[in-house]
């Protein structure tokens, strides 16, 4: 396709760009007539290392192999999630769907949302496509379009803090979702625009607007002695910033609704403590979407080398995963998943406390809870745990169920690719199957390609 | 074999046409182009493509009332089938070449008035369509035509990104990469098709932003600027930003540059302090749009044709860059200076320079031979293990690993660099160098030479023998050919490093026995060499290599390149097929119609050569009859790369444990190389290649490739001067790839530029 200044500014207002000039008083107004099916669909994709253990997150009841598709509403949630309780009637629980296709053992990095087999044990490998979280963001766009934020990097790496590559999300084939490692830059980053611990971000925020300026003015003037055939080359370029700047003016728009809603700065956001740094990250995840800052947050939560010390746990994530604990692995993981558990009832309870529609945020909301590294610390992806709280915006009947696919091979079972692929259909994203085929479940003809259409209202 | 003639081909082509005209709008008619296009076209289409009959569902005589999509859709078609000379059929009477042209041009104006542009022409600037310009005539000679290309910016490559950005001010692990290019088959870096666009400009955008940061930690001069009680003075805030302008755009700014670079620091300064003032100013250094597009518009005089020489900047950029990932050397930058860099004579002496310059590492040239034969691509090619008996992918990814393989295998005719070509398709000299490979070599090296490391020496010539042994000219060169572990890149040569590795083969190998010490794998590496028909216990590998192998013949029997070019679970003889037609013989196949269910039917009864039987029926063969029997050819081979006679039938059920099997038929037949005497029906893919080996049309094709490579674009008629004598390059010097170079990038193709009005 031809790259030209009109094509440019037509994909501005039409396509990724168009949140860009959408007034936010819009969303006011939908809001205020109760038209929720036009209210944003807001996601977060928590994504925790080592697995979910498929066993830790199964109601007794329902405990055992069979498919099955039960209310969770008389049934007690597993003492570790006892947090998610008040929110049942909108918490799912979707078990049995495998993932053959993605490799296994400590990461399945992009796999794990991009359906395909890549990377090594260090070597986060090839980016095939855009990862099913970042696909969902194009499809619900704000000023941030994605936002990632990261206690921890790659899997087994011991970095964490500024700009963290975990890789797990891809925006595009070859293209990696930066995500921020440092909850006190995130903060500026995010709400800097209008309100800043140091200072320094809104000065930041304001010396931008020179910088875009400048750009804009430059490459308009170098522009007039280009050969006309190769205009269109600067023309992208100018049109880039230029977009910067429609969203430096949007968030300045914005202000008043991002200072509201924007968490009080405190120690915990520059904490060196996992547990309050993994705090932090859920604060501004939390704020960031009801200040409509973005629609779309995925949260590296932890790593491998994560050690739990606040929760009286010594060993790193590995280590428990390798037995090397005093305590059982199970004991260990108990532990670790009540505080997650804590950190998604926290966040469910802030969106539910704000009204939306004829609901509340939540209603809106979807966050999905899962490993990269599937069911267990090395992920056989036989399996591939899915907790889910809020709404999905009406267009998933899932809520208050607790979901099992026939296992794998058995007649019925399905994959991670049906996972997504369903996402993706009932979010407006109409891709046929989204990600790669279980070959062998192919080879036996006993691969599915589409969507679980039972999940879709 | 079934080979339905043109006729038919024409009357399906028709029908589609035919169709199409019905639903022209009425408001075309007003349209002068349209009523012309509509005059020419039902002369020559309305036997095939009217109301009465209508070949391929198209009809032509009613044009005018389609809807503006359709039409535009339709023209698209048209033009592409007139421009390859597919239609009119030739058996349906004379169209001259003047009459096509004509046509064409209608077919252009007609866009014009539209108010739209041709998808159809912006295609063909894509590489993968660079043989729709006619291969006869480039090579003819009657083409005179003074060769140019387009006045142009060029997008910074990825790898000159990689290369460079450790000059950045921050940490190059920190540093993202911006310039993303699309990761599919074939040579991908053209001018025409990159632009810096917001996906671009964001990773720009935090580049600079971390590298501003880090320049004022660590920096002084910037450092005093941000920290100093007194706000700077010009001259100190012009050196600051001179000093980055050199490191980000590779020159001095301009007067007018640093003043308004002055002016943006001073006036953020004032608002939001020196601090963040700086640091938007090393931004916008770095966003500078030099420092995104190299400009390459011509800046030399202008000559009696029109072209302009590149200036000297430009060309030593041009240069640098043609054959490495770095902005120009020393020496560049001095003859551009000196006046030395002006002339095609001076061009020739800096690339003759460049190439006779051992220590100038020059990956663009290993890495033409990656993208055009694309064996870099088996990795992404996901094989179940379990089929394979042992492929790997957990822990060492096989396919990865073949491909470094390949690399050596170009890497090593290149160094001889005679009869490239005919070296590459036929060499059966194969080099099989997992890890286990390089520590083997270097425990038999102690072995040898005992006493002497045990008691701590290495003479010289000691080093040059086990450099000599690894095929390496310096330690430099050990990870650009060895594709080692992490804690093995430091590798040396010291004789710590040796026992080091030593230690390590001991120790993972958990046994003291000298052969298996020499010779074994370990188990990660056991099933490696099974792509090269080789078992388990064949596993002898040891430097200096090569291992000839029987069955195998060139870079297209590599199972590097055969894995590449197959499927998840079969081969892929249609993709195949395809490539040879394009890469080799300078063919062309028209896109899949959007219509056409291109599926292979399930039959496990079959052989895959059965099941493509479907592909013979009439409409589908007029393409499939340019791919199938190339492709065909390769089916001694399995998915994996292993030569075969028998195709197993695996998922039938198994009887006394093994799958049925049918013997492979891999006959095929060899068409386009335009010599009766290669021509013909072929056995299999050994003889094919031999063939293709000593065609001048695969020569030629080889050689149209690496102009695309080169110049970064597809070929015109008028670069027919320069690939004529880049061919006659390549013969005068018995086969030499640097002669090509040499040829190419002094020719007026690669020298000169003229600005071409947009299409």
């Amino acid at each position: 396709m031809q790259h030209t200044r009109r094509h440019a500014l037509k994909s501005l207002s039409m396509g990724t760009g168009s949140f860009l000039l959408t007034p936010f008083l819009t969303q006011v107004q939908l809001q205020a007539a109760g038209n929720a099916s036009a209210l944003p669909k807001r996601f977060v994709f928590v994504v925790k290392s080592s697995g979910i253990v498929p066993e830790g997150v199964t109601p007794e009841p329902f405990a055992g192999e069979e498919a099955r598709n039960e209310s969770l509403a008389d049934v007690p949630l597993p003492k570790s999630m006892a947090a998610l309780e008040p929110f049942k009637d909108q918490l799912s629980i979707v078990q049995g769907l495998s993932g053959k296709m993605c490799r296994g053992g400590h990461s399945s990095w992009f796999g794990a949302m991009g359906v395909y087999m890549t990377g090594g044990e260090h070597d986060r490998g090839a980016i095939l496509r855009a990862t099913a979280d970042a696909e969902l963001a194009k499809l619900n766009p704000a000023p941030f379009n994605h936002v990632g934020l990261a206690v921890r990097g790659p899997a087994l790496s011991k970095s964490f803090g500024g700009v963290l590559y975990p890789g797990i999300t891809a925006t595009a084939a070859n293209k990696e979702l930066p995500f921020q490692g440092s909850p006190d830059l995130a903060f500026e980053q995010l709400f800097g625009s209008a309100i800043s611990a140091s200072g320094q971000g809104q000065k930041r925020f304001r010396t931008q607007k020179d910088l875009l300026d400048f750009m804009v003015d430059d490459i308009r003037k170098v522009n007039e002695a280009i050969p006309s055939a190769e205009k269109n080359k600067l023309d992208a370029y100018l049109n880039a910033f230029e977009e910067l700047q429609v969203r430096h003016s949007r968030l300045t728009d914005m202000r008043d609704r991002i200072k509201t809603n924007a968490p009080a700065f405190d120690d915990k956001f520059k904490s060196d403590i996992e547990e309050v740094r993994q705090e932090a990250h859920f604060d501004l995840a939390s704020a960031a979407l009801i200040a409509g800052l973005t629609n779309c947050v995925t949260l590296r939560l932890d790593n491998l080398s994560t050690v739990y010390s606040d929760l009286g746990l010594a060993k790193h994530n590995h280590g428990i995963g390798h037995n090397e604990s005093s305590r059982s692995q199970e004991e260990c993981r108990n532990i670790i998943r009540k505080h997650h558990c804590g950190l998604l009832a926290d966040m469910a309870g802030k969106l539910k406390a704000v009204p939306e529609g004829d609901g509340t945020m939540l209603d809106n909301t979807m966050i999905i809870f899962f490993s990269d590294s599937a069911n267990k610390h090395h992920g056989d992806c036989f399996e591939w745990p899915y907790v889910v709280l809020g709404g999905c915006g009406g267009k998933l009947n899932i809520p208050g169920r607790y979901i099992r696919y026939p296992k794998y091979g058995d007649s019925g079972c399905r994959t991670i690719g049906n996972w997504w692929t369903t996402l993706l259909n009932a979010f407006g994203n109409p891709i046929e199957h989204y990600g790669n085929e279980d070959l062998v479940l192919k080879q036996n003809d006993s691969s599915y390609r589409g969507p679980l259409n039972d999940l879709i209202t | 074999m079934i080979v339905p003639g043109s006729i038919r081909v024409w009357r399906s082509f028709c029908r589609y046409i035919v169709l199409a005209i019905a639903l022209w709008p009425v408001t075309a008619l007003a349209d002068g182009a349209a009523v012309d296009l509509q005059q020419v076209l039902s002369q020559h289409c309305s036997d095939c493509h009217s109301n009465d009959v209508q070949e391929g569902s198209i009809r032509l005589d009613d044009f005018a009332k389609l809807d503006s999509a359709r039409k535009e859709s339709l023209l698209n078609r048209i033009e592409e089938q007139v421009f390859l000379g597919q239609m009119p059929p030739r058996d349906a009477g004379d169209f001259s070449v003047e009459q096509q042209r004509d046509l064409l041009s209608l077919i252009k104006g007609t866009f014009a008035r539209l108010g739209t542009t041709s998808l159809f022409r912006e295609k063909i600037k894509s590489p993968g369509y660079g043989n729709y310009i006619d291969h006869e005539r480039l090579f003819s000679g009657e083409v005179k035509a003074k060769a140019f290309s387009p006045a142009r910016l060029w997008r910074t490559s990825p790898y000159v990104f990689d290369s460079v950005k450790s000059e950045f001010g921050a940490d190059p692990k920190h540093l993202r990469q911006p310039y993303i290019v699309d990761d599919k088959q074939g040579i991908r870096d053209y001018a025409s098709l990159l632009f810096a666009d917001s996906a671009v400009v964001d990773v720009l955008v935090t580049n600079a932003g971390k590298s501003a940061n880090r320049l004022m930690q660590r920096e002084t001069i910037y450092r005093n600027i941000a920290e100093a009680k007194q706000p700077p003075d010009n001259t100190k805030l012009n050196e600051a930003i001179a000093r980055h302008f050199r490191r980000a755009v590779y020159r001095e700014p301009t007067t007018d540059e640093l003043t308004r670079y002055v002016a943006l620091f001073r006036n953020s300064a004032e608002d939001s302090g020196r601090v963040e003032a700086l640091r938007v100013v090393l931004m916008a250094v770095m966003l500078h749009h030099e420092a995104v597009y190299r400009i390459e518009v011509g800046l030399g005089p202008k000559d009696e044709h029109g072209r302009r020489i590149l200036s000297p900047t430009e060309l030593a950029f041009a240069v640098a860059y043609s054959l490495t990932d770095k902005p120009p050397d020393r020496t560049l930058l001095r003859a551009t200076k000196e006046g030395k860099l002006r002339t095609s004579s001076d061009v020739r002496s800096q690339v003759e320079r460049l190439l006779s310059d051992e220590t100038i590492h020059k990956p663009r040239i290993l890495r033409f031979f990656q993208e055009f034969f694309g064996y870099i691509h088996a990795h992404k090619v996901f094989k179940d293990a379990k089929r394979s008996g042992g492929f790997a992918y957990y822990g060492e990814n096989y396919p990865e690993m073949y491909e470094r393989d390949a690399d050596f295998f170009v890497m090593k005719i290149l160094d001889n660099d005679t009869d490239i070509f005919h070296q590459l398709l036929t060499s059966d000299k194969y080099y099989i160098l997992r890890r286990q490979t390089f520590r083997n070599t270097l425990y038999d090296f102690y072995q040898k030479n005992k006493d002497e490391l045990d008691a701590g020496k290495l003479s010289e010539a000691k080093t040059l023998e086990l450099l000599d042994r690894l095929d390496l000219r310096s330690w430099d060169e050990l990870n650009r050919k060895y594709n080692l572990h992490n804690f093995n890149k430091g590798f040396n040569g010291s004789v710590r490093a040796i026992k080091q590795i030593v230690k390590e083969c001991r120790q993972w190998k958990n046994t003291e026995e000298e052969d298996k010490l020499l010779h074994a794998m370990q188990p990660l590496y056991k099933k490696y060499p099974m792509v090269y028909d080789l078992a388990d216990d064949e596993q002898d590998f040891l430097l200096p290599q090569p291992y000839k192998r029987p069955n195998r013949a060139g870079m297209l029997t590599h199972p590097a390149w055969l894995i590449a070019h197959s499927l998840n679970d079969t081969t892929d003889p249609i993709r195949r097929g395809k490539w040879i037609q394009e890469r080799l013989l300078a063919g062309t196949v028209p896109d899949l119609p959007i219509t056409v269910d291109a599926t292979i039917p399930e039959d496990h009864s079959k052989t895959l050569r059965e099941r493509l039987v479907v592909t013979e029926q009439q409409e589908c063969w007029r393409c499939h009859v340019k791919m199938n029997p190339l492709g065909l050819t390769f089916e001694i081979y399995d998915d994996f790369g292993r030569y075969r006679t028998e195709e197993s039938l695996d998922r039938l059920p198994k009887k006394s444990g093994k799958a049925p099997t049918e013997p492979v038929d891999a006959t095929g037949v060899l068409t386009g190389t335009g010599d009766d005497t290669i021509d013909g029906e072929v056995t299999d893919a050994l003889d094919l290649i031999d063939r293709l080996a000593s065609s001048d049309r695969v020569r030629q094709s080889i050689i149209r490739h690496a102009f695309r490579y080169f110049m970064g674009r597809n070929e015109m008629l008028t670069d027919s001067q320069t690939l004529i004598a880049a061919d006659k390059a390549y013969q005068n010097s018995n086969g030499s790839f640097n002669a090509v170079i040499v040829s190419l990038l002094t020719s007026d193709s690669f020298l000169y530029r003229r600005s071409v009005a947009p299409e």
